[in-house]
């Protein structure tokens, strides 16, 4: 059926009497502000990623949606969110449908780790011990550490700014959309000289500039859309060197030095087109794009004189080229056939280098050649979708793949997927969807044990992104709607990836749970529920070449979720309530296997977040509103929980950072409708 | 009457709506024959309060020269006479089929990122425009960024599970939505991806990554989901396996193949586990960081 508006038939329609009186588009300005503040009480600046602020005590709270209708149709939008929060957003619009638009957008986000203590002060990207530092072969020696341990906020800001321009000419329209990224803070990151590792608070300070231009256009049965798109990413650190804490055993190797991510470009063009007719359909993409990188190299070396390098800077280049087909044609009114096709190709273009590798200033290991995975995939698929009867209806599904590598340990692999969906909707209050898939992967010419990096591995390692496998998957979805606005749905879904057994590596995984969510909606009330339980079992084969291991990761995620809004006193005494509360809880089992079973302690992470408010009418402008948001936490890492400093004599760590606390927000603020 | 036309098989009322599109009898005065009854409706009035509702510009349906309500609603025919002739509706209770209702709207809202709509999942499965969209309001409810991502998850319920596990992207908490990734009105990419693959979805916001580095990863250059799954995980950012054991996936040399028993013990099950060394995963620009060290 097709009701497009360019194939009503209009041959009758008498205009003259279309005036539309009774048609008052509203005019003027209408929205709302909200003005506030919050007080926060912060144990823990995790808390931050859901609390939106790390500061404690009082901040500022702004929002706002307005809406103004100019002249000619011209609308306005303005809109804030959490203005004085780290995590915030602003945007302003001014447009005319199907004529311009211009918009800007500015979003603050933020991500914070933990506190973290270490000995190292940050100086620009220079890691400094105290003056007083004594250096010790083991991390128990270095007799000042405890003393010296200070906190740093391990948090990453990230501010974007964005501009969006389009311009309509009938059926085309052109765009501009300028975003500029910008991260300030620091990270979690390590550093090590030969067999002694440090961790350091890495500081991130960079950004990235990112544009598009484009052209939409459509006419009759085409749609089309040409494109270019560029990023720029700026790094304003070019490596990070560090006092190395530990006894300088070989030569005078004082300091440590790292790479960071460097300089980079990406650019790309790109073209689309859509033809249909209703009975068929054609569609495909063709995109080109170089991602390119020439920042200057840093000394080999990491006190003492660098040895000569084949080049001054990299000179990298990766070329991609995708292209990807589409082919629909209904046969009947009750089937169809999709067919399609994708080629995907990264080809690394620059020359190649031996490169000297400096283990310490007086360890060398030959010089290294760089090598590069090159790679190329092509996927065909094709599918048959039946209706059966109305509401009954099922798609037959059949997709190869072929994967070729370079400078991999495989050289290709082919992948035969067969699938098959069932939809049931033929009932007005009952629907169901099942789904099932099966598909091998075979991998073809397994070089040697040696990796990409030269390493020697034990011959029987698959490295499962390689491998052979199996993989079987299903899905029952269940939709229940017992009354108009009553609705539940039961979700089971499972997965096994099966790899050979007898390789090293990836033994099997298997992905299962279900989940259960209900909504019910009334004109004063609304009303959810969610509950789910996802299990994961890893198991893996481990080798070190001279014995073999067997591990097993079992993990158990569950979350339950609760919420209601409900407006029913509203007319009598002003109020309205809501109320949002998630339990989640994930855990994780680790045992390994080698003759006798060794444990890990506990990888968990425990969850209760609740957020309630009521707000008051004062009058029909006006309302008041309090606020609760709350978050109880509790995490624990095998990795470090009970860690000291000094623990580990060759590491020095941040003593355990796992996270307890229960923090909390309580806000108060205004709001003025018009 | 009305409960007569809604007892009528889905094929022989859809059967009645084509009649009458074909037939174009449209009403005599416009919208105004139809605000004669419906104009008390809130819901119908809200239509003026958003963009659809403009009669100033001529790409509005309202506007002078335009279809008004039947160029949604189809012909008008003989509904205003007794009996309630079906029309076009739109939404739940709608019964037409999710690909009749969108052939509406994709008449006029045609190109830009609809283009890869058709023989896209959500065209395939039956998504209704009116399942995210609604024109008759102020704001279409789809501009509510958390409302929007509900309406992802209430059919996606593996990933609303996945936002609240340990490590997640901040969905659940408002700084990220659905649509920072995907399009739901189609792509031709890998699960409707905004980008053109998962690696430059990722390289959107991740340019660090990007390189090329001098030192590559070739999982880490060939996929990111290989060891992340960017909806969520029980292990620590976002990582399909926990270390050291997801290195050991691929690692299995005198070195890196050390069987860690115990945690928390020496370098291997203590602090970052491999990357305490090996801290470049993603790529080093080091002349010496082959192993991904420096």
């Amino acid at each position: 059926l097709d009701f497009s508006l360019d194939k009503a038939n209009t041959a009758n329609v008498k205009w003259e009497g279309w005036e539309c009186k009774n048609c008052k588009p509203v005019s003027g300005s209408s929205g709302h502000f909200q003005i506030g503040v919050v007080d926060t009480n912060t144990d823990d600046i995790h808390s931050a990623n859901t609390l939106g602020t790390d500061k404690d005590g009082l901040s500022m709270r702004l929002g706002a949606d307005i809406n103004h209708w100019g002249e000619h149709d011209t609308r306005w939008i303005l809109s804030a969110k959490d203005l004085g929060l780290d995590i915030a957003s602003l945007a302003a619009s001014v447009s005319r449908a199907k004529n311009f638009s211009a918009a800007l957008r500015y979003r603050a986000m933020a991500r914070w780790d933990a506190t973290v203590y270490t000995p190292f002060a940050v100086n620009s990207n220079r890691f400094t011990l105290p003056d007083d530092w004594v250096r010790g072969a083991t991390t128990p020696m270095m007799t000042d550490l405890n003393d010296a341990l200070g906190p740093k906020d391990l948090k990453v800001e990230r501010d974007h700014f964005g501009l969006a321009l389009d311009k309509h000419f009938d059926d085309i329209r052109v765009y501009l959309d300028l975003e500029q990224q910008q991260r300030r803070g620091n990270k979690r990151a390590s550093s090590s000289l030969l067999t002694n590792s440090v961790a350091l608070p890495e500081r991130v300070d960079d950004h990235t500039t990112n544009y598009q231009i484009g052209l939409n256009a459509t006419g009759g049965l085409w749609q089309v859309a040409f494109g270019y798109q560029g990023s720029r990413y700026r790094n304003d650190a070019a490596a990070l060197v560090w006092d190395n804490p530990y006894s300088a055993t070989f030569g005078s190797a004082f300091e440590g030095r790292q790479s960071v991510a460097p300089d980079n470009d990406a650019d790309q063009v790109f073209g689309r087109a859509t033809w249909t007719n209703n009975r068929h359909l054609f569609s495909g993409q063709v995109v080109w794009g170089r991602h390119r990188q020439d920042d200057d190299l840093i000394p080999a070396t990491i006190n003492g004189p660098s040895p000569a390098l084949p080049t001054d800077s990299a000179d990298l280049k990766l070329d991609k080229l995708d292209a990807d087909l589409r082919y629909r044609v209904r046969l009947t009114d009750r089937a169809s056939l999709h067919a399609d096709y994708g080629y995907q190709d990264r080809d690394y273009r620059h020359p190649l280098y031996f490169y000297p590798q400096v283990i310490t200033d007086s360890i060398t290991r030959p010089a290294e050649l760089a090598l590069y995975p090159d790679k190329t995939e092509q996927q065909a698929g094709l599918k048959f979708s039946y209706r059966f009867a109305r509401g009954i209806s099922a798609d037959f599904g059949y997709r190869y793949q072929r994967d070729e590598w370079e400078n991999q340990q495989a050289d290709s692999a082919d992948t035969n997927r067969y699938y098959a969906k069932l939809r049931l909707k033929r009932w007005q209050k009952v629907q169901v969807w099942l789904e099932v898939a099966e598909d091998q992967r075979r991998t073809n010419g397994f070089s040697d044990s040696l990796d990409l990096n030269g390493i020697d591995n034990d011959e029987a390692l698959r490295q499962y992104h390689l491998a052979d496998r199996d993989q079987t998957e299903g899905k029952l979805m269940v939709q229940y709607q017992p009354l108009e606005r009553l609705n539940f749905q039961f979700t089971l879904d499972g997965q096994d990836q099966d790899y050979q057994s007898d390789a090293i590596g990836l033994d099997e995984v298997q992905r299962y749970g279900y989940d259960i969510h209900a909504t019910w909606y009334q004109d004063s009330y609304h009303l959810y529920l969610f509950y789910n339980d996802y299990k994961t079992k890893t198991r893996q084969n481990g080798s070190n070449i001279s014995s073999r291991w067997q591990a097993l990761q079992d993990d158990d995620a569950e979350s339950v979720g609760l919420g209601f809004e409900y407006s029913g006193l509203e007319e009598s005494s002003g109020l309205t309530f809501g109320l949002d509360a998630v339990y989640a809880d994930s855990d994780g089992l680790t045992q390994l296997e080698q003759g006798v079973i060794g444990r890990y302690d506990d990888i968990s992470s425990e969850r209760t977040t609740l957020d309630a408010y009521v707000r008051y009418r004062v009058n029909e402008h006006s309302s008041v509103q309090l606020d609760f948001l709350m978050q109880d936490y509790e995490d624990s890492n095998y990795l470090y929980s009970g860690l000291s400093a000094d623990s580990i004599g060759n590491v020095l760590f941040f003593p355990d950072f796992s996270h307890d606390y229960s923090d909390t927000r309580i806000g108060l603020s205004y709001r003025h409708d018009f | 009457a009305s409960s007569a036309w809604e007892d009528l098989p889905q094929e022989e009322y859809e059967a009645v709506l084509k009649g009458k599109f074909e037939q174009g009898n449209y009403s005599a005065k416009g919208a105004d024959n139809c605000l004669m009854c419906h104009r008390r409706n809130e819901t119908v009035m809200a239509l003026f309060e958003g963009v659809h509702g403009r009669t100033e510009n001529p790409a509005s349906p309202m506007s002078s020269g335009q279809l008004q309500c039947e160029a949604c609603h189809g012909p008008m025919g003989n509904h205003n006479r007794g009996g309630k002739e079906p029309m076009i509706t739109f939404g739940k209770g709608s019964q037409l089929s999710a690909s009749a209702q969108n052939s509406v709207c994709l008449s006029c809202h045609k190109g830009d990122d609809r283009l890869a709509w058709h023989g896209s999942t959500h065209d395939i499965e039956e998504v209704a425009c009116s399942s995210c969209h609604n024109v008759h309001a102020a704001q279409d409810p789809s501009r509510d960024k958390h409302a929007a991502d509900e309406n992802c998850l209430s059919c996606h319920q593996q990933q609303r599970a996945q936002i609240h596990q340990r490590s997640s992207h901040p969905i659940r908490t408002g700084q990220l939505n659905c649509t920072d990734c995907h399009n739901p009105h189609g792509t031709l990419n890998t699960a409707m991806l905004s980008e053109h693959n998962i690696n430059d979805n990722c390289y959107a916001c991740h340019a660090d990554k990007r390189g090329p580095f001098l030192w590559e990863h070739a999982p880490v250059a060939e996929d990111c989901s290989s060891c992340h799954n960017p909806h969520g995980s029980v292990n620590e950012a976002m990582l399909t396996q926990r270390t050291p054991l997801l290195c050991q996936s691929c690692h299995a040399g005198v070195h890196s193949g050390t069987p860690v028993s115990q945690s928390g013990q020496d370098a291997f099950g203590g602090g970052r586990s491999c990357l305490n060394c090996h801290n470049m995963v993603h790529g080093s620009n080091h002349p010496s960081g082959k192993l991904l060290q420096r």
